[in-house]
């Protein structure tokens, strides 16, 4: 890729968010990073579904350019996820929302 | 996979957010341009940009953030903005509940609401909004002691403080009580809405 640099999966991680917080618009990690195949594993784990909210979009911080997606299943989970990780998702999201993380990311 | 609901402009129920465009006097106008862009922090401009809101306008808020929505279209817009996706988004004990109201001859919008707005930042799970009833789901992460151990109690002391302030009676149900008492969850609902609908039922 020219002039781009490949982040691995195994180097990618998501962060769990502080649910109140979030839904009052600010960001709250909580917990420890996560692997992106680690957590792929458990939203399987957990039975969960990836979600795109109308507002996703994050900016500043570590996670700048990323972000935030819901998990929905037994609870609703909140995690912050980097740009960069958006095409691993493709499975887990429907057409529509794939297309429109894409779009909402594109600078 | 749960389809997304990404770029549904339905109304429905959102009070907080006006679907009648409104119309700005030629003052207005000429106030909110001498604001230059303090006008995005005016109530009065924060209610226009809403009421002529489009899909595009919302597509164009997920590309922005909710910050940058909260400042052009204010934090209750952002905020109801979440409401609306969690409604089409439940959860499985949400479902079950929603199942067991159903049983029960409750419908959805006839009936009751949920993520009903009782105060800035707090939306009940389901609600009888006349004789503010509220009821709310508390899924596994309630129990979990990884939320337990990160400040979950304390939150939800904070949330019933303010059904409480603001003159609401809120039953609280978990998943447990949904999967395993489900004829006891059944009689509290039944119970519920006979005070929440005025003995209707």
């Amino acid at each position: 890729m020219k002039g781009e640099i490949m982040i691995s999966a195994t180097e990618m991680t998501v962060q769990l968010l502080d649910g109140d917080t979030w839904e009052r618009g600010e960001i709250v990690i909580v917990g420890r990073p996560v692997i992106l195949q680690e957590w792929f594993r458990k939203l399987v784990e957990w039975e969960m579904h990836l979600a795109v909210m109308p507002l996703s979009r994050i900016t500043g911080g570590p996670y700048d350019g990323g972000h935030v997606l819901m998990a929905v299943g037994d609870a609703r989970l909140y995690f912050a996820v980097p740009a960069a990780a958006i095409p691993a998702l493709r499975p887990w999201l429907s057409d529509r929302d794939y297309a429109e993380l894409l779009r909402r990311t594109t600078r | 996979m749960m389809p997304g609901a990404w770029g549904d402009d339905r109304g429905g129920r959102d009070a907080d957010v006006s679907r009648q465009p409104m119309q700005a006097t030629e003052e207005q106008r000429e106030a909110w341009r001498a604001l230059g862009r303090e006008k995005f922090r005016d109530s009065d401009h924060q209610r226009y940009a809403q009421s002529h809101r489009s899909t595009e306008s919302l597509r164009e808020a997920g590309r922005h953030g909710y910050q940058a929505t909260a400042e052009r279209y204010g934090r209750d817009y952002a905020a109801d903005l979440l409401a609306r996706h969690r409604r089409e988004q439940p959860t499985r004990p949400e479902r079950e509940m929603q199942g067991l109201l159903a049983e029960l001859g409750a419908q959805e919008g006839r009936d009751y609401q949920r993520e009903h707005k009782v105060a800035p930042g707090v939306y009940a799970d389901f609600a009888w909004p006349e004789r503010k009833v509220a009821v709310e789901v508390h899924g596994g992460a309630h129990q979990a002691t990884f939320f337990l151990e990160r400040g979950m109690p304390e939150r939800e002391e904070r949330r019933t403080a303010v059904y409480e302030r603001e003159g609401w009676t809120v039953h609280v149900v978990t998943d447990r009580d949904l999967r395993e008492g489900r004829e006891g969850t059944r009689a509290r609902m039944r119970e519920t809405l006979a005070v929440a609908t005025g003995g209707g039922r």
